[in-house]
């Protein structure tokens, strides 16, 4: 579904994204890990076709990420890191435009609308301004807003951050029900998140992949016990470097 | 037609901030009133109606800018642009899709001031319905200029050019004065800017005199098209720079 061959992005001399090669395969959850400025977002902004990349290429659905991104925009979505929301729209009339920009005809609209609406368990505040909601929801109607469009690949940029325990396991719920159904690609902060959601992680420092596997792969390839000591150790590694 | 969602949002985004109602509609009605009331006392030419109608008017649309100007910066500033530029959405569709629903908008400052004007004793004709028709090319421009802040500045910045902006096209457009009175100096800055131009052509569409409307015509629509092509172009740039 996703085959990254030797992306790379430079801004000027820094190299954010260097040679990623990358094959994600249908309905997989693929987390991508790292520190700040790892390179994580900016995978994400060239994988959805955002940002182009300055070397190297990428097919998505056996299509060209650069000459064939029209056809890639419309079938994928993302969440950004933002909540990026129209804050002065209530909660059902954002969804109803992120669907219509998407070409929904209006009465499957409608139905989308309230599918994501009980999915998100967004009913008690559908009339309510999106400025107005908790940032734990406003996440979660930020993620709606990409799903809504069904998306063959859905990228969610770090979906938890600032969330609170509770809401942080109220999207992981979410996440886990389109597991199998939709392509997420997922970047964290929270190691225990992408153990916890993830088919395959990969650990990135510097734009370049350093592990990448199954969780029990990489604690295998790392003789580590938990995900958060390989990744430690991964980047100690390279500090002494 | 997927612009059309966006235009929706982009609309209610406007009517749902209560200064955008305020400023626009409210404020050049009071201003008629005012001068209208102060013509009573000091019965100058461009306090009468004929004269401070359009020149209000006028006046009013540059605020059409500042919402449109500000609703662009704000949606850079949240991400929420960078989130449409992910989808199917097309320079044009932007372009469309945040100019629509000023025009409607525009009309109704239009309609207000020219209502309030018929209180304050412009004579009900035709020449009013011409008169609205006559605020489109400067209600095109300001649309076009609003998009093209928009991208180019952040809010902040908006926000002060918005200001000198707006005083601007009030001093230089001569709504309620004399350019006359301004020099020579000045006078012959006002001639090559749109305002004075916009509001001069609607003076004479409103009152019935003789005068070279087609010269202000010319000016206003020549500016509206220059920033039309402003706009797209630095809004395709927007969309581009994030390519680099």
């Amino acid at each position: 579904m996703i085959e990254t061959k030797h992306l790379t992005k430079k801004f000027g001399d820094f190299v954010a994204v260097d040679d990623l090669n990358l094959s994600i395969e249908q309905g997989e959850l693929f987390s991508l890990l790292g520190l700040n400025g790892a390179g994580k977002t900016t995978t994400i902004k060239m994988l959805s076709c955002l940002i182009l990349p300055s070397s190297g290429n990428a097919k998505i659905f056996n299509k060209d990420l650069i000459k064939d991104s029209q056809y890639i925009k419309q079938r994928i979505n993302v969440s950004p890191q933002e909540t990026a929301i129209a804050r002065n729209l209530n909660v059902q009339e954002n969804l109803e435009m992120m669907a219509g920009i998407y070409g929904i005809p209006k009465n499957e609209n409608l139905r989308k609308v309230q599918e994501m609406i009980m999915l998100f368990n967004l009913s008690e505040v559908r009339k309510k301004k999106a400025k107005l909601l908790s940032g734990g929801m406003q996440r979660r109607l930020s993620i709606a807003m990409a799903l809504i469009t069904e998306p063959e690949i859905l990228f969610l940029d770090e979906p938890t951050l600032g969330l609170d325990v509770i809401a942080r396991r109220e999207l992981w719920g979410n996440i886990k029900k389109l597991k199998g159904k939709t392509t997420i690609i997922l970047t964290t902060h929270y190691l225990e998140e992408a153990e916890a959601l993830s088919d395959r992680v990969a650990i990135i420092q510097r734009g370049r992949i350093k592990a990448i596997g199954t969780v029990a792969e990489i604690l295998i390839q790392t003789n580590s016990k938990k995900l958060e000591d390989a990744f430690v150790l991964l980047n100690e590694k390279e500090k002494i470097r | 037609m997927k612009y059309v969602y966006f235009a929706k949002r982009n609309f209610k985004e406007i009517l749902r901030d209560p200064l955008s109602l305020i400023l626009g509609v409210l404020l050049p009605v009071f201003f008629i009133l005012l001068f209208s009331t102060i013509s009573k006392n000091v019965p100058v030419e461009v306090f009468k109606p004929v004269s401070i109608v359009p020149g209000i008017s006028i006046f009013g649309f540059t605020f059409i800018t500042m919402f449109l100007g500000l609703l662009i910066a704000k949606d850079k500033s949240t991400s929420f642009l960078t989130r449409l530029f992910i989808s199917p959405l097309k320079p044009k569709d932007f372009i469309i899709g945040y100019s629509i629903p000023l025009l409607p908008f525009s009309l109704i400052i239009g309609i207000a001031c020219l209502i309030v004007g018929v209180f304050v004793g412009l004579p009900v004709s035709m020449k009013i319905v011409y008169t609205l028709v006559s605020f489109i090319p400067y209600i095109l421009f300001s649309v076009f200029i609003g998009i093209f802040l928009g991208v180019v500045c952040n809010e902040a910045q908006i926000m002060a050019i918005g200001n000198i902006y707006i005083i601007a096209s009030a001093l230089l457009g001569g709504a309620w004065m004399d350019l006359n009175i301004l020099g020579e100096t000045i006078k012959s800055i006002t001639v090559i800017l749109p305002f004075s131009h916009a509001i001069e052509f609607s003076r004479i569409i409103l009152s019935g005199r003789q005068g070279d409307i087609w010269i202000h015509l010319v000016i206003v629509t020549g500016y509206a098209i220059l920033f039309f092509f402003l706009s797209v172009y630095f809004f395709t740039m927007k969309m581009k720079s994030d390519n680099k």
